[in-house]
């Protein structure tokens, strides 16, 4: 962690991110209820209101902080989930091999093919509304890219000396799983949390505002929702759906920041500072003191 | 060339594999799905279709009496004549007439954004790697990163308010103006590219930073090795290290993403298509959806699964070609 | 020997941003002899000679020094001159020819893009001299429309070896050419290597970690310790009674022959760290032979025709 704050750019993703989740987790005990009428409807910002109100006269800033709560809740819990889901069956069928990886394979890769949106679409009209049905609706989608990557890794990993070595001085699979080559996989990990968690956000986000969610609650990809259908372009209320795309785009960036610092670490020639511009490789340059 | 020929028919046998189980998973989905199909296609087609065709409705979506395997050769028999039934909220249009007319709308504008997207995304990173650590290096990745982050539609929508309504240079709707009628009239397809603007636009806005990270990422990697080293100890030009070392073996992993995004350009327009009422495949497949137009879903979803299927055969067929490792 | 030196790497400084790698370096390669450069890993031997015909990246860069090759400071160049320089002055031959090799490439293309950048645009002599090429390295010519990882690893070092001497060049450096291969290959490329050297009479730089290849290879042995050479001698003075304490630490350790009455003996510790700053002589915290004296660094000195050691030891004399 200590090496990620290094890098300029991790570091304002992880300061970001660490704000973001403060205000959406304890904020909402600050706000008042946000399903709560409180002024006339289409309200531009102003003192009493810091960003309006909606097209139901409802708190724009309450609904904002309160819908970040399930929105990123949400988004961590399933990325986290979607990586379990890919590491385990990604894992065994790279450690594996053989037939196991055959038909695991087989598994990961038609569920690649399967056209993701269009299948969450489906998925999500047809399951309850809920955050379960929506957890479920992602994880589902989502777990076979990073099984894929994953499985790579482990299968690779699997041919190391040091790995072969461990198995034949006789440790059992599951120790040398997580003793030997899960430790090594930590970064490639952490950017597959990162990446995955993204993935929920945005996905999230995009099935409630067809109106495919929990109509009924509050969250960033709702406010979007209502806020089309109560005609903000039309009517041009713009604070009704900018402050929550602003977060979900915060969001976004500072999780891609602390990515970039990730990638960084793991391969130091991806660093943002290496080079000065020049086209191409160049000859060493030569630098007299005198 | 026939040295590719196992390969190749390895990948067809996976990929024809795979065609087969979203055969048998679109046949299994709707008797799944809580709500009773059944009741809802007899109460609507009741006395309206020719028996015939009410029984191939009815196998479709398992209605009918005969045992399951019974039901489920006779869908695939079906489908493989082309007979995907009658859509319910386009009724009585036939599903391959309504996907049809979508199809072709969501290629030209999906696909269209999308290679514009790649071209130009992994131009711009190919060049901000091999001008390391130059302005654009530096900026590019962090700025499209943030523009990328935003909610595509969000995207639209501000490029509807702010161009469309607000500075009304474009049209906001529809794939053409209602007073233009279809047809290879310059006129129309004047109207079709008015129209498609803020659609392509703003996909590719929000798409360009995924590639030119990726090519950025890969060029990077590339330049890296030994094989850019000896070729500048040997005294190659800049240019031509560019371009047969370090464009050459970047290129690579690139298509193959990119071949899996034209898979997916029918199902990837949908959040487009809905937020600017463009009538591709994505709008059929929200309004098929919300009005339970089981066989047009059903229709829907085999297109772009088969779609996918197709694309990612052919980009597997382009690296079999490209990539002189995998030959022996 | 003549006093025609191809190459003189002139008290060569490489740095790495703030870090300084090579401290003052020199070293000479007259024409036609084999100079081995030994040292363990990370002692700077790649640094050294990659640095002197600046092929090192960002971050490395030079801080001093001077590097001649034919009456010219590769130093001063321009990026447009040192294109020219490179491979028809000096040429290498990497590590591994896998890793150096362009996997999308034929062979017979990588021999036309390296004659096509030094000007020869006749189609008909870059055929020529490809073919010409393989048959000198006793391989094929047909297997010039092959792809490098088509062929095994001892013909693709071969291929390498081919490909830095069509230009014919004076100098050629050997960076550990052996040590990705088998002993049974291994002295099928020196040999081939030998065989050449006659033929063309190239100087070459032998780099390895390995003393006993040098051996029986090298004329001249220069020695790296942590960034400096501590010796340079003709290979029969190696480990001789003027020899520097690393050198003789060296020899020591090697695995004995089995006509050979001794065991192997390691030198204790461990290196420097690179950037770790050592006051004085960097051998000394291993030395059997240090005394108080070694906290100053020692110069190079001349203990003998040819033969300089950097240590306090040393005697020096009068050079001839």
């Amino acid at each position: 962690m200590s090496v990620l704050w290094c890098h300029r750019q991790a570091r304002v993703g992880l300061i970001l991110l660490a704000l973001m989740v403060l205000a959406v987790f304890v904020g909402p005990l600050f706000v008042g209820d946000p399903d709560a009428f409180v002024g006339r409807p289409l309200d531009p910002p102003s003192l009493s209101h810091l960003l309006g109100t909606t097209g139901q006269g409802q708190d724009v800033f309450a609904q904002t902080i309160v819908g970040g709560r399930t929105t990123l809740g949400l988004g961590l819990v399933v990325g986290l989930a979607v990586v379990m889901v890919g590491s385990v069956i990604g894992g065994l069928a790279g450690y594996i091999g053989g037939r196991v990886d055959d038909v695991l394979s087989f598994l990961i890769n038609v569920f690649l093919v399967l056209p993701g949106l269009p299948l969450m679409v489906v998925l999500a009209a047809y399951l309850p509304a809920g955050p379960g049905s929506m957890a479920a609706v992602l994880i589902l989608t989502g777990w076979a890219w990073n099984a894929r990557v994953l499985r790579a890794q482990v299968a690779s990993f699997r041919r190391r000396d040091f790995v072969e070595a461990a198995i034949v001085a006789g440790e059992s699979p599951m120790r040398v799983l997580i003793v030997e080559i899960l430790p090594n996989m930590a970064s490639l990990l952490g950017g597959s949390v990162l990446g995955a968690t993204t993935y929920a956000v945005g996905a999230q986000v995009g099935l409630e505002f067809l109106g495919l969610g929990d109509l009924g609650a509050v969250t960033w990809g709702t406010n979007l929702y209502w806020a089309t259908n109560d005609s903000a372009l039309l009517t041009g209320s713009w604070w009704t759906f900018v402050p929550t795309g602003t977060c979900v785009a915060l969001t976004g960036l500072s999780l891609a920041l602390i990515n970039f610092g990730l990638d960084s670490v793991t391969n130091p020639a991806l660093s943002a500072d290496v080079g000065r511009g020049a086209p191409g490789p160049q000859p060493t340059p030569v630098r007299r003191s005198t | 060339m026939t040295a590719l020929l196992p390969h190749l028919v390895r990948r067809l046998g996976f990929y024809l594999l795979a065609a087969f189980a979203a055969l048998t998973l679109n046949f299994f989905v709707p008797r799944m799905m809580p709500g009773d199909p059944a009741t809802a296609i007899f109460a609507r087609f009741q006395g309206k279709l020719d028996p015939a065709a009410l029984d191939a409705m009815s196998t479709a979506f398992g209605i009918s009496d005969a045992p399951l395997y019974t039901q489920y050769l006779d869908y695939l028999l079906n489908t493989l004549h082309g007979e995907l039934g009658t859509s319910l909220t386009y009724f009585p249009a036939p599903v391959t007439a309504v996907i049809g007319t979508g199809l072709m709308w969501t290629v030209v504008l999906a696909g269209t954004a999308l290679v514009i997207a790649f071209a130009a995304g992994s131009a711009i990173g190919a060049w901000a790697a091999w001008r390391r650590g130059g302005l654009l290096d530096r900026i590019a990745p962090p700025l499209l990163a943030f523009i990328g982050a935003f909610p595509y539609f969000w995207l639209a929508m501000v490029a509807v308010w702010g161009l469309g309504f607000q500075l009304g240079w474009f049209p906001v709707r529809h794939a053409y103006s209602p007073e233009v009628s279809p047809g290879w009239s310059l006129e129309f397809v004047g109207s079709a590219i008015q129209h498609a603007f803020l659609p392509a636009g703003t996909m590719i806005v929000a798409s360009l930073g995924g590639w030119l990270l990726t090519m950025r990422n890969t060029m990077v990697g590339v330049l890296d090795t030994d094989a850019i080293r000896y070729a500048q100890a040997r005294g190659l030009s800049p240019r031509r290290i560019l371009w047969h070392y370090a464009v050459r073996n970047a290129m690579l992993p690139s298509l193959t993403s990119f071949g899996m995004a034209l898979g997916f350009v029918l199902s990837g327009a949908l959040l487009t298509e809905i937020v600017f009422g463009y009538p591709g495949q994505g709008y059929l497949l929200l309004q098929a959806v919300r009005g339970q137009d089981y066989p047009l879903l059903q229709g829907l979803f085999l297109t772009i699964s088969l779609a996918v299927l197709a694309a990612n055969f052919a980009v597997d067929v382009l690296t079999l070609v490209l990539d002189p490792r995998i030959r022996r | 020997m003549s006093a025609c030196p191809i190459l003189q790497i002139k008290d060569l400084h490489v740095a790495y941003g703030d870090t300084e790698v090579l401290a003052g370096a020199s070293l000479d390669v007259q024409a036609g002899e084999l100079v081995g450069l030994v040292g363990e890993s990370g002692s700077g031997k790649s640094t050294l000679v990659q640095g002197a015909l600046r092929l090192l990246p960002f971050p490395a860069q030079i801080n001093g020094g001077e590097v001649i090759v034919d009456g010219v400071d590769l130093l001063g160049l321009s990026h447009a001159e040192l294109r020219r320089t490179w491979w028809d002055k000096v040429s290498l031959v990497p590590q591994n020819a896998l890793s150096a090799l362009n996997p999308m490439l034929t062979l017979r293309a990588h021999f036309d893009e390296t004659l096509l950048a030094h000007g020869i645009t006749d189609p008909a002599e870059r055929h020529k001299r490809a073919e010409d090429g393989m048959r000198m390295v006793e391989l094929a010519p047909s297997r010039l429309a092959a792809h490098p990882h088509m062929l095994s690893g001892g013909m693709r070092q071969r291929v390498a070896i081919a490909l830095a001497l069509v230009l014919d060049p004076q100098l050629v450096v050997f960076d550990e050419p052996t040590t990705a291969l088998d002993v049974v290959v291994e002295r099928q490329i020196l040999d081939q290597i030998s065989s050449l050297r006659k033929e063309r009479g190239f100087g070459a730089i032998f780099i390895t970690h390995d003393l006993t290849l040098l051996q029986s290879i090298a004329d001249r042995v220069a020695v790296l310790y942590a960034g400096q050479i501590v010796e340079n001698a003709p290979v029969a003075e190696l480990g001789g009674p003027k020899s520097h304490p690393y050198t003789r630490g060296l020899l020591a350790a090697l695995p004995p022959r089995l006509d050979e009455d001794r065991h192997a003996v390691p030198i204790p510790g461990a290196p420097p760290r690179v950037g770790d700053a050592i006051p004085g002589c960097r051998f000394a915290p291993r030395c059997v032979e240090v005394v108080a004296a070694c906290s100053e660094r020692p110069a190079l000195k001349l203990v003998g025709p040819g033969h300089q050691v950097a240590c306090v030891h040393a005697l020096a004399v009068e050079s001839s």
